[in-house]
């Protein structure tokens, strides 16, 4: 009986505890100030209107094994077929985190709604157009076909298709 | 016609693979053995199962009503049910698998007679397989967005079928829970039969369900809000 009792104070505790952390987190994590949108952006201003590429891996706090599997595969494809595009500023990698402070914008600009790669075209700095790569959780299981999929829709997508 | 029944088939498909993907498997796991606690009667288990398919229908139904009626935004639900729906599951579940085990006393009043009370502990199981159906179909994860949101809305707008599909989603994500529920009462049910002892086994799986809970539960709390691993 007194096992039973210490056993529903030490399950209480935690439970409180856990409660606690999560309003500390939520309060600690609220963003300063207003989001501010991406388009139309004026950052990273190229002269003469040239165009430049960033491929996006969107996520949260909270990674799970696919998530992990996604941001990998989506990295190597384009870390083996682009590797020029990436050392002349061409294309850019992106790896960003939507729950941190500032980039809650992301979720809107882009319609997210879960861990999502996004293809995304600037003229003279400004966004222009952008692509959601759709596929990446049904094809996650094939390797070699996820891999065919990102080059292939970076490709066409580099090319104005 | 044509397009309705392939839509449907896909509807329930997308739901199926939900319920089996990696992810929810936890509140899978938790909602299996709730539901095939009660070993000696079947007719419990499979009433239980159905509510535990309407309670995840009606959310899905719900939140597909809402998002195609532009309520909702898909971006602004789909984040926040990922967000916090893991976040509140691990203190509830540990909340629940504490009544189970009558850590925490649930005192009914008495003054109706012990039937009366036993029909009514009973209609609360019912009411909880119902609660948990809704519970667990808003603790989205990235791969149960990814088909609902990405997929299954999609595939709504598209056929014009706002109730239907998202209803058929529900009960896709909550048929293989009925099915390895019912097959597990009944499997259980056929050990203690043989052993003769229903009695002790439907207290061991009521004691199981409320340990599953409790440990889902910290689990939950420790991945998701203690973020630990």
């Amino acid at each position: 009986m007194k096992l039973k009792y210490i056993i529903t104070a030490i399950l209480l505790l935690f439970v409180s505890a856990s409660v606690a952390v999560l309003i500390i987190q939520e309060t600690k994590r609220k963003p300063q100030g207003e989001e501010k949108s991406v388009i139309p952006s004026t950052e990273n201003m190229t002269p003469g209107g040239e165009k430049t590429f960033i491929a996006y891996y969107f996520h949260g706090y909270i990674r799970c094994s696919s998530c992990i599997t996604i941001e990998n595969f989506t990295a190597t494809a384009i870390q083996n077929c682009f590797g020029e595009e990436l050392k002349s500023g061409r294309l850019e990698w992106k790896v960003v985190n939507v729950e941190e402070p500032g980039n809650a914008h992301f979720v809107n600009d882009f319609n997210l709604f879960t861990k999502q790669v996004i293809l995304v075209e600037k003229v003279g700095g400004k966004q222009s157009r952008w692509k959601n790569l759709d596929q990446v959780w049904s094809l996650l299981n094939n390797e070699s076909q996820f891999f065919s999929y990102i080059q292939s829709e970076l490709s066409n997508f580099m090319e104005g298709k | 016609m044509e397009g309705l029944i392939s839509g449907t088939a896909v509807a329930l498909w997308l739901g199926i693979l939900t319920s089996l993907s990696p992810c929810p498997l936890a509140t899978n796991i938790a909602a299996i053995s709730f539901i095939s606690r009660k070993i000696k009667r079947t007719r419990y288990i499979i009433l239980s199962g159905l509510l535990y398919t309407i309670g995840r229908m009606a959310t899905y139904t719900i939140l597909g009503i809402l998002i195609i009626t532009s309520v909702l935004s898909i971006p602004g639900i789909s984040y926040f049910l990922q967000k916090y729906m893991h976040r509140v599951l691990g203190p509830i579940l540990i909340l629940a698998g504490m009544v189970i085990l009558e850590f925490i006393p649930l005192n009914l009043p008495r003054l109706v007679g012990v039937e009366r009370t036993q029909r009514r502990i009973e209609n609360m199981g019912h009411v909880g397989a119902f609660l948990l159906g809704i519970l667990f179909a808003l603790a989205f994860c990235p791969v149960s967005a990814a088909l609902f949101f990405g997929s299954l809305i999609p595939l709504a707008l598209a056929s014009r079928s706002h109730f239907l599909l998202p209803g058929i989603y529900g009960v896709g994500t909550g048929l293989p829970v009925i099915i390895f529920a019912f097959l597990l009462g009944k499997g259980t049910q056929a050990t203690a039969r043989a052993f003769n002892r229903l009695g002790t086994f439907e207290i061991w799986m009521r004691r199981l369900t409320g340990v599953v809970f409790i440990l889902l539960g910290i689990w939950f709390c420790l991945r998701y809000i203690f973020q630990l691993f």
